[in-house]
């Protein structure tokens, strides 16, 4: 499973890894508090943006710190299973090829992890817990769970890019929210191109091999984008902001013809992505919107 | 087709919010609607493990309590029957 191309690629992401590299350590400067009378999140970006569910100011930029310690907990959680993921994988014959810039990938997704959860923790009460399953997650035989883990990883990152992109430019937020985001998103743009290119090949593996479960498949990914829209819509996140009916207001903001609407938008890219590669025969958007 | 109608194999009788919780799973996979309800939910692939979370949070939804999985065995929501003994008797008297 190669190709000059695809080599190429892997070459140029290492070394564009190598030249941009930084100490997460000591990359920012943390202030000793972040004012709680700031919007933590522009309030464009929160989950109940366009719906009107809540239109008290103050409740607003309550909700907009607990869905950034929601965002950045999320991304914490996320971060640790790609990493389990892809440290069972490298140096394995499999993924012997992608070994160079599987190394690069998993010290930025460390340092990733490190900057959100430290912001949790140093200006709030720490992370949300994960909103784990109690069940086992469903297995495919390996080749299929490989499209499954990189695909996972694929639009975990491609949701958090959207949101990264805007608010890493965004002058409404505190400055050390805006560098986080802003160093993520630098980061992400390469782990993108390369998780597509991987996955597709990973994809035309798996189907060669097996080609029986590829319905199975395309299923299990839309429903994974689903279950991802939903996590940005942690209950918590209402309950700590102290509306009233916490659970309801979720359920109303989730299916609000606004927000079906903006869920589109979010997964446009990787949708998108999914339906050019074969890998799904009709978008996520036309069927799965209502999360 | 109603709680009480797909229970009619039951000897119980559906917890009124049982329509809710058929209607979920539902949207999930509809041949909910004609599987016997001691069925096991996962294997008749009608939850996973995706689902679940959400599926969840019906429950705290409809009886007004969370679900801590702590203290609440995962069992009392893989059948008909468990989910309904679970919504009727309350979390305290449905543990495995």
């Amino acid at each position: 499973m190669d190709d000059s191309g695809f080599s190429t690629m892997l070459a140029r992401l290492s070394e564009k890894s190598r030249d941009e590299y930084y100490n997460p350590y000591t990359k920012f400067t943390w202030p000793d508090t972040v004012p709680e009378d700031q919007w933590w999140m522009n309030p464009d970006y929160l989950t109940v943006s366009g719906t009107v569910l809540i239109d008290d100011e103050k409740t607003l930029k309550a909700l907009a710190r607990y869905e950034t310690v929601n965002f950045f907990s999320l991304h914490v959680h996320g971060i640790r299973e790609l990493m389990i993921e892809v440290a069972k994988r490298i140096h394995t014959p499999d993924f012997a090829e992608y070994n160079e810039y599987l190394h690069h990938f998993i010290g930025e997704e460390n340092a990733h992890m490190w900057f959100f959860a430290e912001f949790c923790h140093r200006y709030t009460g720490g992370i949300y817990p994960e909103a784990a399953s109690p069940l086992r997650r469903e297995g495919f035989g390996n080749l299929w769970d490989d499209v499954i883990v990189f695909s996972r990883i694929l639009i975990f990152e491609e949701i958090f890019d959207y949101y990264n992109s805007r608010m890493g430019k965004d002058q409404l937020i505190p400055d050390i929210l805006r560098e986080i985001h802003a160093a993520h998103h630098h980061d992400e743009s390469r782990h993108v191109a390369f998780g597509k290119q991987l996955v597709k090949r990973l994809y035309d593996r798996a189907l060669a091999a097996d080609p029986d479960r590829r319905e199975e498949i395309e299923k299990y990914v839309k429903d994974y984008m689903t279950y991802s829209v939903r996590s940005l819509y942690n209950p918590q996140i209402f309950r700590d902001c102290g509306v009233g009916n916490p659970l309801a207001v979720r359920r109303e903001a989730l299916s609000h013809p606004v927000r079906e609407a903006f869920h589109v938008k979010l997964m446009t890219r990787v949708d998108r992505f999914f339906v050019a590669a074969g890998i799904f025969s009709t978008s996520w958007g036309t069927e799965h919107v209502s999360a | 087709m109603s709680a009480r109608e797909n229970s009619s194999t039951t000897s119980t009788m559906a917890h009124p919010s049982m329509d809710t919780v058929l209607g979920f799973l539902r949207e999930l996979n509809a041949s909910v609607d004609t599987i016997a309800w001691d069925r096991d939910l996962i294997e008749a692939r009608v939850l996973d493990s995706l689902a679940f979370v959400e599926f969840l949070l019906l429950i705290e939804e409809l009886t007004g309590e969370p679900v801590d999985l702590a203290t609440t065995d995962v069992n009392n929501f893989r059948t008909l029957e468990r989910i309904n003994a679970f919504l009727t008797e309350g979390a305290g008297h449905a543990h495995a």
